[in-house]
């Protein structure tokens, strides 16, 4: 059996900070083991400090103008955003003792604690993966730009089939010309890259068998242009994806921290 | 012009005005800043004829020359340009002295046409006395002692030993071989006294050389006597021959200046010569399926031909070959090479080095069309001449923009490039400058803003000196600088007086941050680490095809 070494470099991470990960959660094992009699302020303190680095990574990216920021490099702050929640995690199961939290407050904190690391999660998978969808396809295009591609491609059809057989001109109106008109964001990109393009131009291939001369060459010129209008939409919803997933991930960071600050005023109040 | 006896006045009409404000508004974009200190209101046929220079010209040419000739009258001390400046002009001594030197700073000079106190200059063109250095100061002071004869002398491929200087009087021309081939160049010209340059922009000089056998034979035969020696031992294949042996190859070899797409050799053509690139690209192809299919490119230094005379023994040409834009070759006759060929076998050895890796070449090309569709693409979009790509991973890259918005961050909220170009495999080339080993971009910046900057391969614009002209943008073939404008209007004294009241514009591009002072912020701060600069086409040959 071939075994291959994990790469690390394709899952985003380098062997450094995760050689560190693992060293700090060895040690705090072993301190919880030792001393377990720990004060829970401490752990709580050591779990503050986790979530307080995780969330370094966020503001410098906010903060790129500062010169300092753009002298060092963010991938190594992106994977030190993992490693600290990473940490996080672990440092809040310790300080809660692994049970589940009796108060109000601290149930909305652990779920609120959840939501953030598992949203963080699935934003890591996403962007494993969709790049990679992304990369297969033969066209690259800038998210932005999509909507005015899109314009332009229909009136090319248009121009394409106006003045063509009857029959391509009819089956382009009936069935194509809307295909054309909007962005098809639709989350059958996700499942299959193509979009069931396959199936929407099983029409246009048999009519194509029929034509001939300059109706064929419209014919093929259409397929080209259905091929990258599904391009584009694969690219729209999937650029939406990466773009959207953290829309689920940086409010719940923000209520975190709203919630640890109350946590922390009512130790201190009471 | 008082003092030019060549130069005769005439009243002129209202179309001949017109074309007269043309005329200056193009020649004074030179600024009045430099040593000018008197400019031609523009030249006739007549004036041109009865110069020496033009001899042998019809007048049909003349007339497309004329926009691009001046006649200039520059103050004693002025500097011409600069070692490892780019001009697109020669320059042509009607009356005074020229001095030309190498890596002497001129004390007493006027404000030089590229001012290097505005800006970093420690480029230097290839060092002068590294090699052989064949131009030596005698000879030269012989070749110079004729008077009125005309003397070419390529700038460029000038090698004066170090801290050297020679003086240049009238019929002397220089600054053609830099101008040519968009090569920095590797001396500074002063003038000695007030001096009377004729000035020919780079059009008009591609004309003299196509359309004047005369002045073309004179420039080849300066080339070959002077620079020839040292281009040759700096050659690879080259580099172990003898004195003798050199001398003996320059006598025999024939120089070649090709077209843009113009063929070279044909695939089945009886083999004649070896052929060595000057300057330039050539690409060889072979004939696959019904057309062509890119086999390899060649640079500067490379040669074609070795893979028929010894695998093939003399057979006829196994491949097309064509020259990517101007290109110049060195052309060595078969029985010459056979002669060398016949008591150096060091030599043989190199070319059946070089042969082998053709046919490698040719065969990979053959088995794998990715790689010969990736040539063309590096060869017409200009990766090939390529120091530092923008490369973004598109396994990896999450379309964050985070380089786009770093580079804009750096660049006062402007950015230099957009994530938009080719797509190789799974890599996107985005339009950012590859800071090109030949920058034709900076050829004809008329006050010298964009330029190469502290370091070696960085090539940038310094915003104060950009007129706005767009000359760079123009000449970019990459699309890779913008011009912008920055809301403020030109002033009422403007020169070039076209400009005046008109928005102003200035040229952009990317600068590696270098002026930031650090690395390229597109690269740091991608999150995935997906971006990366790659040195050359070769690097990123390697890095597709690696994972084949």
């Amino acid at each position: 059996m071939n075994i291959r070494a994990l790469d690390l470099q394709k899952i985003g991470l380098t062997p450094g900070p995760l050689t560190l990960f693992f060293a700090i959660l060895g040690l705090a094992l072993i301190s919880a083991l030792l001393a377990r009699d720990v004060s829970q302020t401490v752990l709580g303190a050591v779990t503050l400090v986790f979530l307080f680095l995780s969330s370094v990574y966020g503001v410098r990216r906010r903060l790129r103008v500062v010169a300092a920021a753009r002298a060092s490099q963010a991938a190594a702050w992106l994977q030190w955003h993992w490693v600290a929640s990473g940490l996080l995690f672990f440092g809040f199961l310790f300080h809660t003792q692994g049970r589940f939290p009796g108060s109000a407050l601290g149930f909305c904190l652990w779920l609120v604690l959840l939501w953030t690391l598992i949203s963080g999660l699935l934003g890591w998978a996403i962007q494993r993966w969709v790049p990679r969808v992304l990369a297969s396809l033969s066209t690259e295009v800038l998210f932005e730009r999509i909507p005015e591609l899109v314009t332009e491609l229909s009136i090319k059809a248009q121009k394409t089939v106006a003045g063509s057989h009857p029959s391509l001109e009819n089956l382009f109106h009936r069935r194509l010309l809307r295909r054309f008109q909007n962005i098809n964001h639709s989350w059958v990109f996700v499942f299959d890259i193509s979009g069931g393009l396959a199936k929407h131009m099983k029409g246009l291939h048999y009519l194509m068998g029929f034509l001939s001369g300059s109706d064929l060459e419209r014919g093929q010129k259409l397929e080209s242009l259905l091929k990258t209008k599904a391009e584009l939409d694969a690219h729209f919803t999937l650029q939406s994806l990466l773009r959207n997933w953290l829309y689920w991930h940086v409010p719940a960071a923000f209520l975190l921290w709203a919630l640890v600050l109350v946590h922390l005023f009512t130790l201190i109040y009471y | 012009m008082s003092e030019n006896e060549h130069v005769e006045t005439e009243q002129p009409g209202k179309t001949m005005l017109k074309r007269m404000e043309q005329y200056r508004d193009r020649w004074s974009s030179y600024g009045n800043q430099t040593g000018i200190q008197e400019l031609s209101e523009g030249l006739t046929i007549e004036q041109l004829q009865k110069l020496e220079l033009f001899d042998g010209i019809g007048p049909n040419f003349l007339e497309k020359m004329l926009p691009d000739i001046s006649l200039a009258l520059w103050r004693p001390n002025s500097v011409l340009f600069e070692e490892g400046s780019y001009i697109d002009l020669a320059f042509y001594v009607v009356k005074g002295e020229v001095e030309v030197s190498t890596q002497r700073n001129p004390v007493h000079a006027n404000a030089p046409l590229f001012d290097s106190t505005l800006r970093s200059m420690d480029v230097r063109a290839p060092e002068a006395g590294q090699g052989t250095v064949v131009l030596k100061r005698k000879q030269l002071g012989l070749e110079f002692s004729g008077e009125r004869s005309i003397t070419f002398l390529a700038s460029m491929d000038m090698d004066l030993p170090k801290g050297s200087a020679v003086r240049l009087g009238p019929g002397e021309f220089f600054g053609e071989i830099g101008a040519l081939s968009g090569w920095p160049q590797s001396v500074t010209a002063v003038t000695q006294s007030e001096c009377i340059l004729i000035q020919i922009r780079l059009p008009a000089l591609r004309i003299l050389k196509s359309k004047a056998p005369s002045v073309k034979a004179k420039l080849d035969e300066r080339y070959k006597q002077r620079t020839l020696t040292h281009h040759l031992q700096n050659t690879p294949l080259f580099s172990s021959l003898s004195d003798r042996d050199v001398k003996r190859l320059i006598d025999s070899v024939e120089l070649v200046s090709c077209e843009p797409g113009q063929k070279i050799v044909g695939f089945g053509d009886p083999l004649e010569a070896l052929y060595l690139v000057r300057s330039g690209f050539v690409k060889l192809t072979q004939p696959f399926g019904s057309g062509e299919l890119l086999v390899s490119y060649l640079s500067k230094g490379m040669s074609f031909g070795e893979v028929e005379l010894l695998v093939h023994e003399k057979g006829p040409w196994t491949a097309s070959a064509y020259s990517v834009e101007y290109a110049e070759l060195v052309k060595i006759p078969l029985n010459v090479l056979d002669h060398l060929l016949s008591y150096q076998p060091v030599l043989e050895d190199k070319l059946w080095r070089t042969s082998a890796i053709r046919v490698r070449e040719a065969g990979y090309s053959q088995r794998n069309v990715l790689m010969p569709e990736f040539r063309q693409l590096a060869l017409d979009s200009g990766l090939v001449q390529g120091t530092s790509i923008l490369a973004i991973d598109l396994n990896r890259c999450t379309r964050c923009d985070d380089c786009v918005t770093a580079c804009a961050s750096t660049h006062g909220g402007r950015p230099r490039f957009i994530r938009e170009g080719n797509k190789v495999q799974n890599w996107l080339i985005p339009k950012s400058c590859y800071h090109c080993l030949d920058p034709v971009c900076l050829v004809g910046c008329p006050t010298g803003s964009i330029h190469r900057g502290g370091a070696a391969e960085v090539i940038e614009i310094q915003d104060d000196l950009c007129i706005g002209c767009g000359a760079c943008a123009r000449n970019c073939p990459y699309d890779a600088i913008v011009m912008h404008g920055d809301g403020e209007k030109w002033p009422d004294d403007m020169i070039p007086t076209g400009l005046r009241g008109k928005d102003r514009l200035i040229a952009s591009k990317c600068d590696l941050c270098s002026q930031a002072g650090h690395e390229p912020a597109c690269v740091s701060q991608c999150p995935q680490g997906c971006a990366t600069r790659v040195e050359s086409v070769e690097a990123f040959q390697t890095l597709l095809f690696k994972e084949d």
